[in-house]
């Protein structure tokens, strides 16, 4: 096992950067779309060989997947990797192509913004060199599931113009006994929906995340009631809508609808492994599941940008909830945009949010 | 008049079927004076967080099938600064925001709106969320044709 930094290579990486950083006087420039992310049109390496390994072809039980990386330079010259391609412990890029039955998993761990790496990002395997590190799958990929999964490495040598593509072959792993994550506990509840942890939420955040929905249901009801109630544009709905008229008036109306009955009805899945700085975010296509970042956990039970607001925020989302999206985010752009652009208005997500937590209170 | 960023799009011309397909965005700024931008929404931002782009099969609408981010305050390194006569790219995967798996001439048509934009270095970085000034960020549209596998 050789870990031997190269001094070139603080060289290569300069190189690389270059297209995308120029002096930066304020902020250093994020060239992470080159740096991180691999490039899809790489040519693939032929130094460096990938080997997978699991404890066992077949697992039993929850727990973490831990599997085993090997990588052998088996050219005549160094090879140099970025280190988050070869790292210990949890998924800090989507390094692998996993699929559950023949079906492919997207990956839902962390993608790590980076500054412009330097000679202490990359690792050297001399000639003939081997290295190993291990993983824990489930740290980037939903294996909550019994299933067939197959597990393949993709990462990447060197950096930028010199980078190229390593591939493992595909590694079968049987999963069984793995339940759900966790599941509701059996509370009396107004919602008639269930409720689902992913991500391993902690005990004091599932506990505030089924106080959050039971919030959201409550601002959901009570905007749908008011919605129905109005005969004409008052503070409150030309503040977060615009101009009022009974068409405007029934698509909002239709949409909280739609928002409440997704609260009561429908099973919500709500995932903690998002180390984002956002409050949350949901694939439009993908109902009802929902990830909470970071800026979730500091945020307010009720009340402008709270937990239950995020929610309202969040389920709107969805393409068979209300469509809505993201044209502005925050309560100043949120109300120039009800004065400017009502259209918009009542398709963005904070407009809806902002009614609904209605803080501070408008009649 | 302030000097607009400079945007040009790259895209392959035709693909076939399944190949993966980066959409890069070089962004240049032509001005006197410095130019920072929140990444949020770009491919400076190396993933997908919303419908930044319209994409169209045969004329048909395809919808977007990645994530859509609710944002906290922006921090400094959320931002990409480009320099007087400076110029900075981002890639990211096509087909990782919108299906495009089916054959077929395929219309890109970017609709990026920066979430803030600062000129000049006398502004202190992050922006507060209600001090952000937005812009469209004007890009060229693309043309992309997807060939069957055979
Ligand atoms: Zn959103």
């Amino acid at each position: 096992m050789t870990l031997r930094r190269s001094a070139a290579l603080s060289f290569l990486a300069l190189a690389a950067l270059t297209v995308a950083c120029s002096e930066a006087p304020q902020a250093p420039v994020a060239p992470e779309a080159e740096v991180t992310g691999i490039s899809e049109a790489l040519r693939e390496s032929r130094d460096l060989v990938i080997r997978l390994s699991v404890p066992a072809q077949a697992l039993e039980g929850a727990g973490p997947v831990l599997v085993r990386i090997e990588a052998t330079n088996v050219s005549t010259r160094s090879v140099s990797v970025p280190r988050w391609f070869l790292q210990d412990g949890e998924l800090e890029e989507a390094l692998f192509e996993v699929t559950r039955d023949g079906r492919s998993l997207p990956y839902e761990g962390m993608h790590v913004k980076r500054p412009a790496p330097t000679a202490e990002d990359f690792l050297t395997l001399a000639p003939g060199g081997t290295m190993h590190v291990t993983v824990d799958l489930q740290t980037g990929f939903d294996l909550s599931r019994d299933g067939v999964y197959g597990i393949a490495y993709r990462g990447q040598t060197g950096i930028g113009p010199t980078a190229r593509l390593v591939r493992s072959a595909v590694q079968p792993l049987l999963l069984a006994g793995r339940l759900p994550k966790a599941v509701e506990v059996g509370e009396v509840t107004p919602m008639a929906g269930t409720l689902t942890f992913a991500g391993r939420c902690s005990s004091t955040q599932q506990t505030q995340i089924r106080a959050s929905i039971t919030n959201a249901t409550t601002y959901a009801t009570e905007s749908d009631g008011y919605l129905a109630a109005i005969m004409s544009g008052t503070n409150r709905y030309t503040a977060w809508f615009g101009t009022f008229s009974t068409a405007a008036q029934t698509q909002m109306k239709g949409q909280f609808a739609n928002i409440r009955n997704a609260f009561e009805t429908k099973p919500i899945t709500v995932d903690c492994g998002c180390k984002k700085t956002a409050y949350a975010y949901v694939y439009p296509g993908q109902p009802y599941k929902i990830w909470v970042c970071k800026a979730f956990w500091t945020a307010p039970a009720l009340g402008t940008d709270s937990k239950a607001g995020t929610m309202i925020h969040e389920m709107s989302h969805f393409t068979i909830v209300a469509a809505t999206n993201d044209y502005v985010y925050g309560q100043a752009a949120a109300l120039n945009l009800a004065a400017t652009n009502p259209t918009n208005a009542r398709k963005n997500a904070d407009n809806h949010e902002y009614f609904a937590e209605n803080t501070p209170f408008k009649n | 008049m302030r000097a607009p960023l400079r945007c040009e799009l790259t895209l392959p011309a035709r693909v076939t079927s399944g190949d993966p397909i980066a959409l890069t965005l070089r962004l240049s700024n032509p001005g006197a004076e410095s130019i920072a931008f929140l990444g949020w929404g770009t491919p400076f931002e190396g993933m997908w967080t919303g419908p930044s782009i319209d994409v169209t099969r045969d004329g048909a609408p395809q919808p977007y099938l990645g994530p859509m981010v609710k944002r906290g305050a922006p921090s400094a390194e959320e931002y990409v600064v480009i320099p007087s006569q400076g110029v900075v790219t981002a890639e990211l995967p096509l087909h990782e925001g919108y299906d495009l798996s089916r054959p077929g001439r395929y219309q890109i048509v970017p609709r990026f709106v920066l979430h803030d934009v600062v000129r000049g270095g006398d502004v202190r970085l992050p922006r507060r969320l209600d001090a952000m000034r937005q812009e469209p960020l004007r890009c060229p549209e693309g043309l992309l044709e997807i060939t069957p596998r055979h």
